[in-house]
């Protein structure tokens, strides 16, 4: 679940845009655009934003609730922003649907063909998307990108497989919320192979989160090239149990990690304190979680719904 | 000063701790009577009124047997307005099953009937005896509709409700007339968390949270300390339309703040009129006030988040809501902050909802600060 909007994003804090005080700080604060239940019409208030004068200034821009009534996806807002390319040159950053539970499920948000995008903003260095459904990234191929993170209640398997032959050759942190089959996340292991075998020669912060096969993608990253350049590696929110811990402590290259993020887990406390002997400066193994006893033993990723 | 009460009920502290504050402001105890005592007929009120005093009323609640007689007392009034039920004699024999969802509707008209007898018996004693709490305050705010549409009618800040509804299918098409999509769904006389849905609607889906389980064959409902995720409309049918002929509070779904990785809202209770005792509760799920699912924080980390004016004004509309009740001392209002963090909205107004373990204002918890308030000379 997703409790909380963004405080801050791209290194600066965000507040909601209102359309009466206009694009005051474009430097200074990061605008996100966003409306409500029996608010403004979405498209009108992006339309009004990209109409101000200073938005040439802004290097970040949020997209919040778009679509209150679940009815709409992102494409309308994906033909505005690039219709509005050359005047959003400093666009560094860009995040599409920072929505919280509250306003809307996880797997209720529609996206879209987001491919336009690449071609459109070749300065962006930061992508960010919430929710799966609808997704879809093309080709992907760009120069400059250093972050791309997709979080989903279930990522289609066909958006994995658009990452994984991605060319991004400054990717620098790569985050998947790989979510349950139940909610779209249909991709395999087998998926994620060229992340695995090293294909992003700048990668250092790799997160596979989320996801119902958890424990395969542990026993698979810990014999993985791609370990030898990481110096963050993030399997939270997912289903690890010790299966998948177990190929991670018996790794010699985890031990080289800077930061190991497990947190919302199945793993057992005595393999919890292995990894933590392993000497990895920074180890996260919060909130860990017993299987359901109502359900035959089932465990549960943090993000679904 | 008479307190009405469970005394030395297990896992209620409410009348030693109110007993407590009247101690360390020297005053001398009250007189306590016990629920189950006043409801078997072994105390006469009026008897021990008589001599002209302060009366304060307690929560009645978490004692089973004051739960049987509460549900035998409003037996025939349940079975003349048709809510579901059982009669007098098969109320006082009902088993515990605890976190069972019984018969609130029921339970609510028995509590009704003995708030209203005190109030006969204290209008018969002409003026002579106060309340802490005033009977038919207690009474209205156990009735979610009715206080919904007093604050409303107010111009206090609450979310948009919609009329009662009967069952899920009805549910569904009074949310389309009125262009909600995302409601809760409240037991109209349920306390605290009992039987509360948050129901996320688009075409063609729906989605519902909620702590109550549903166990088949026969149908019961049960409280449970989980948060479940009911998807399937069938389900979700199932569960609205077994709740709705307790009666139900529909309202807008107003989306809460989120803070600290957690959604959050606040409980504030007013003494006097002016809030003061104040807790902020994070959640991680939207029902936020949950007692053991949740963690409690500190309402300046929200405060740091609002504009002065923003949280001022939260401040206003709990004045605003107690004014409302002029004759009731304290009153546990929740509010959301919504989304954003410049608006919110009265959720609900609890009778009872003083008791906060630890909470202060000014070194004082909210005991003592009603007590303090009750005798502003001593």
């Amino acid at each position: 679940m997703i409790d909380e909007n963004l405080e801050t994003f791209a290194g600066k804090r965000v507040v909601d845009y209102n359309p009466e005080e206009g694009i005051a700080k474009p430097r200074d604060v990061v605008y996100r655009v966003r409306t409500e239940y029996d608010g403004p019409e979405f498209s009108e208030l992006l339309g009004t934003f990209l109409a101000d004068p200073r938005v040439v200034e802004i290097p970040a821009l949020v997209i919040g609730l778009f679509e209150p009534e679940a009815a709409g996806d992102t494409q309308e807002i994906v033909r505005l922003l690039v219709a509005s390319r050359d005047r959003l040159t400093q666009l560094r950053a860009l995040f599409l649907g920072d929505i919280t539970y509250e306003e809307q499920e996880i797997s209720w948000i529609q996206q879209s063909d987001l491919s336009s995008l690449w071609a459109a903003f070749p300065q962006l260095e930061h992508l960010q998307v919430r929710g799966g459904d609808k997704l879809s990234l093309g080709t992907i191929r760009h120069a400059k990108l250093r972050t791309l993170i997709l979080e989903s209640g279930g990522l289609p398997a066909t958006v994995v497989r658009q990452v994984a032959s991605a060319e991004l050759p400054y990717l620098e942190h790569l985050e998947l919320w790989l979510g349950s089959d139940n909610y779209g996340g249909d991709s395999k292991i087998r998926d994620l192979a060229p992340i695995l075998a090293g294909r992003f020669p700048m990668l250092r912060t790799l997160g596979l989160r989320d996801s119902e096969y958890a424990d395969q993608i542990a026993v698979e990253v810990a014999a993985s090239p791609v370990l030898g350049q990481l110096e963050a590696l993030d399997l939270s929110l997912g289903t690890l149990s010790d299966v998948g811990a177990a190929a991670l402590v018996a790794s010699p290259r985890v031990a080289r990690l800077k930061k190991l993020d497990l947190h919302h887990h199945y793993v057992s406390p005595e393999l919890i304190a292995s990894l933590r002997r392993l000497g990895i400066k920074e180890v996260n193994a919060d909130d860990p979680k017993q299987p359901d006893e109502d359900d035959e033993g089932a465990r549960y990723v943090a993000v679904s719904e | 000063m008479i307190l009405l009460g469970n005394p030395g009920n297990p896992g209620d502290s409410r009348v030693d701790l109110f007993q407590a504050a009247l101690r360390a402001r020297d005053l001398p105890p009250a007189e306590v009577i016990a629920y189950e005592d006043l409801l078997a007929g072994r105390v006469d009120l009026a008897a021990v009124l008589r001599r002209g005093s302060l009366l304060r009323i307690e929560s009645p609640g978490r004692n089973p047997a004051v739960e049987r007689a509460l549900l035998a007392r409003g037996a025939e009034a349940a079975a003349e307005d048709g809510s579901p039920g059982v009669d007098r004699a098969s109320a006082l024999r009902l088993p515990v099953d605890r976190g069972r969802i019984l018969y609130p509707r029921q339970w609510y008209l028995g509590f009704r009937s003995l708030l209203f007898e005190i109030l006969e018996i204290t209008d018969r004693l002409d003026g002579t005896v106060t309340f802490t709490s005033h009977p038919a305050d207690i009474a209205e705010m156990f009735d979610k509709r009715l206080c919904h549409s007093r604050l409303q009618a107010a111009g206090v800040r609450v979310p948009k409700a919609l009329p009662a509804v009967h069952g899920y299918e009805e549910l569904r098409s009074r949310m389309r007339e009125a262009g909600l999509s995302r409601v809760f769904v409240k037991l109209n006389h349920g306390s605290s968390a009992s039987g509360v849905v948050a129901l996320a609607t688009a075409p063609g889906r729906q989605l519902a949270w909620t702590t109550v389980e549903m166990v088949s064959d026969p149908l019961r409902l049960y409280n449970s300390r989980r948060l479940r995720r009911y998807e399937a409309e069938s389900e979700v049918a199932a569960l609205i339309d077994a709740l709705a002929p307790h009666g139900v509070h529909t309202e807008a779904w107003v989306p809460k703040a989120g803070l600290d990785g957690a959604v959050c809202d606040l409980r504030l209770v007013t003494i006097g009129g002016r809030p003061e005792q104040t807790v902020l509760r994070l959640s991680r799920g939207p029902l936020t006030n949950l007692h053991l699912l949740n963690r409690r924080a500190d309402p300046a980390l929200l405060r740091s988040r609002m504009t002065a004016g923003a949280w001022e004004s939260v401040l206003a509309t709990c004045r605003q809501v107690a004014a409302q009740y002029p004759r009731t001392l304290h009153l546990g209002i929740d509010l959301a902050v919504r989304v954003g963090f410049r608006d919110h909205a009265v959720l609900e107004v609890n009778a009872f909802g003083d008791l906060l373990h630890g909470v202060q204002a000014d070194g004082r918890d909210t005991y003592a600060s009603e007590v303090a308030c009750l005798t502003p000379a001593a």
